[in-house]
């Protein structure tokens, strides 16, 4: 019993092929100790499996049929046979779905601008694109171009060969209007439609930020410095010495008279009471570096 | 089954009793599926199929008509024994009953005695 001969292994194997189709639980209830109970049977027999009890697909059966189980409980196939592989698109084909959701009114549109370009003989009436005015008029083109939507979207579902003519006559269309776009002046200076009072807007919220002279401040003292290049709109940048108060501006870089940017930061090297009356900071203090901001940002100031 | 062309009718027969021999065999003592074949190969159902005690046990499981349980084994895994419930000592009696009047009925005709009567004949 501790070893199973091969038959019975393949004679239960066999009978649970034959069951494949049965629910688990069914299954499981009919087949649980297939193998134990075919291995007494042999003991006790001393014969093939097949002869005693028949095939493995007639006990199957039986054991099916007394069951009461008499049809295939489950419409799926046997797990040995796969499943039919799922359609796989080519990504070319993907492609090509996915821009026909669109594909409809860039069409529309091509056929409007094409038939508005032919149409026109008035090469200025062009500068009002994106809108192409169709015999010239303006007004016609809108109408066109709507009309020629709506018929491209109506056409999507007849044949190829007509959606295949459609599509041409777009793309011939958009070839045109290419072209008289490109021989239009008024088109080729401001294609955009963009005006010269926005460039000038633009230009003028990006102009870079005005010069300044820079006043001389040394000798002053540290706060009167501070307020002088900080109302002319400048960054200070104070060096040296131990204390911020009381001291005097002995150097300043850039120096006086010089032009820079608004903004910019001015290098204040200052002393201190006691290095303006010993000229020696005491050792043990470190040099500081303190950072005033210009007036008109968003710091309260020293 | 690898039985003979002329035992088929037996296991044809066997058929419409299979509940009331398995429920037989099991009222008097609890047994494993192989059990119920030996005790009813031994009673004289020699051609009863292996896999019709199987599915049959399985199935008056299912209506609640054996119960059954697992007991280890000196000689490999725990054999599952089939015992009735009470539905099942029920359905056996009633089965009994039922098979008694088919039985008499049967013998009669086959003996003759019921078909004595120009009415039956008809």
């Amino acid at each position: 019993m501790t070893t199973m001969a091969p038959s019975v292994a393949s004679f239960a194997t066999a009978v649970r092929i034959a069951m494949a189709d049965l629910d688990e639980p069914d299954r499981v209830a009919l087949l649980d100790g297939l193998e134990d109970h075919l291995a007494e049977i042999v003991e006790e027999n001393e014969q093939p499996l097949d002869v005693v009890l028949g095939s493995p697909e007639q006990y199957a059966a039986e054991l099916r049929r007394s069951a009461g189980i008499t049809a295939r409980r489950r419409t799926l196939p046997p797990p040995t046979i796969a499943p039919p592989p799922a359609p796989v698109l080519s990504p070319v084909r993907a492609a090509v779905d996915a821009l026909a959701t669109g594909w409809w009114l860039l069409r529309g549109i091509g056929v409007a601008f094409g038939v508005g370009v032919w149409t026109s003989r008035d090469a200025d009436a062009l500068s009002a694109f994106p809108i192409v005015p169709v015999l010239d008029q303006l007004w016609l083109g809108p109408i066109v171009l709507g009309a020629s939507v709506v018929v491209s979207w109506w056409i999507r579902r007849l044949a190829f060969a007509w959606r295949a003519i459609a599509t041409l006559v777009a793309v011939a269309g958009l070839i045109a209007l290419s072209v008289e776009v490109g021989r239009t002046p008024a088109l080729v200076e401001n294609p955009t439609g963009i005006t010269m009072t926005t460039v000038a807007t633009t230009i003028a919220t990006f102009s870079p930020p005005p010069r300044i002279e820079v006043p001389n401040v040394t000798g002053l003292d540290i706060d009167d410095a501070i307020a002088v290049l900080r109302s002319l709109g400048f960054a200070i940048e104070i060096t040296g010495g131990t204390a911020l108060d009381a001291g005097i501006v002995l150097t300043q870089e850039p120096a006086g008279g010089t032009s820079l940017d608004a903004g910019s930061s001015i290098k204040l090297g200052v002393t201190t009471e006691l290095s303006a009356t010993t000229s020696t900071p005491p050792p043990s203090s470190p040099p500081f570096t303190v950072l005033v901001p210009p007036l008109g940002t968003t710091t309260t100031g020293p | 089954m690898a039985a003979p062309p002329s035992t088929l009718e037996t296991t044809q027969l066997l058929k419409g009793v299979m509940d009331l021999v398995v429920l037989a065999a099991l009222s008097r003592a609890d047994g494993y599926g192989y059990d119920v074949v030996r005790r009813l190969r031994v009673a004289g159902l020699g051609e009863i199929g292996d896999a019709s005690v199987y599915g049959t046990l399985r199935r008056l499981f299912s209506q609640g008509l054996v119960t059954s349980y697992l007991i280890p084994s000196d000689e490999g895994p725990a054999r599952k024994y089939y015992g009735l419930t009470k539905l099942g000592h029920k359905a056996l009696d009633a089965h009994t009953t039922q098979w008694n009047e088919f039985a008499a009925t049967i013998g009669e005709i086959v003996s003759g005695d019921a078909l004595s009567s120009d009415e039956a004949l008809r």
